[in-house]
């Protein structure tokens, strides 16, 4: 797997996932940022091991998160279950992400870790973020930003 | 055989998805449809209660879905319960090879409810038949 190898794919595994999952549809967002961290900004890891280590990494809000599991458990976003599973929801979007993002690539031998959360501070959330900068991929979803981004090596 | 269910997986939300599919399918699942956290928690589960399938992630903390299959193909009176892994797995090698480590099926996420539907019918015809 070649360093830019996967920027396609997990894009697309993103938007597939997102559609699939939880029927929200993603598209690249108006303007070219920068856009402002979210209250609540949350990062989630999936380190995969292999012949090529990787590493991807999604950012969204806390409220993406709560809207992603509103849709999942078929609930008002408000809904306090939807807040409850809102990390969750965010985590497993990433766990079929990264298996879809692998087998596009054509990847073969790895081994997936679990999806880790963590809050995201605003300036992490910038460099991430900042065009042409952090080289992750900024979507639009339901209103939300949503960033995606995965390290080869 | 008794008509209930188990969903081993360690995102609550996955489960909940599951549950629901499994509920709106169409199958008899007068024995409940229940969940467990983990390969371990499923165990648990089955060492208390008659379970007529189980639907089970791969990848879990404390213990994954591969490891539980392979404790009760070794327990005489669980080896005969279905199992179908439920995962984003994405080496298709490595899925197929689950089949000869006692698994009965595989579905890849992320799947539709109708995948669901089609799976578990399809499962429980076949065991029912058995």
């Amino acid at each position: 797997v070649q360093p830019d190898a996967l920027a396609l794919p997990v894009v697309d595994a993103l938007c597939a996932s997102l559609e699939t999952m939880a029927f929200v549809s993603a598209f690249p967002p108006d303007g070219a940022g920068p856009w402002p961290c979210p209250p609540g900004a949350r990062r989630v890891t999936i380190e995969v091991a292999g012949p090529t280590p990787a590493v991807l990494e999604l950012a969204a809000s806390a409220a993406f998160g709560a809207v992603l599991a509103a849709n999942l458990l078929t609930c008002d976003p408000g809904d306090p279950a939807a807040a409850a599973g809102a990390d969750d929801a965010l985590k497993e979007l990433m766990n079929v992400t990264c298996g879809s993002t692998i087998n596009a690539a054509g990847g073969r031998d790895f081994e997936l870790g679990l999806p880790r959360v963590e809050p995201l501070t605003a300036a992490e959330w910038d460099a991430l973020t900042a065009p042409g900068g952090g080289g992750a991929h900024v979507l639009e979803a339901d209103g939300h930003v949503v960033a995606v981004r995965a390290r080869v090596g | 055989m008794t008509n209930s269910i188990l969903i081993v997986d360690d995102s609550a939300t996955t489960r909940a998805v599951i549950r629901r599919a499994v509920l709106l399918s169409g199958v008899d699942t007068s024995g409940g449809v229940h969940e467990a956290a983990n390969g371990r928690l499923g165990l648990e589960f089955l060492a208390r209660h008659e379970v007529g399938l189980v639907l089970a992630d791969l990848h879990m903390p404390e213990m994954t879905g591969l490891e539980m299959t392979a404790r009760m193909l070794a327990d005489e009176r669980l080896r005969a319960v279905p199992v179908v892994i439920v995962t984003a797995e994405p080496d298709a090698a490595k899925l197929e090879a689950l089949t000869r480590q006692g698994v009965r099926g595989y579905l890849r996420k992320p799947f539709t409810p109708e995948a669901i539907r089609k799976l578990v019918t399809e499962t429980l015809g076949v065991a029912r038949a058995a």
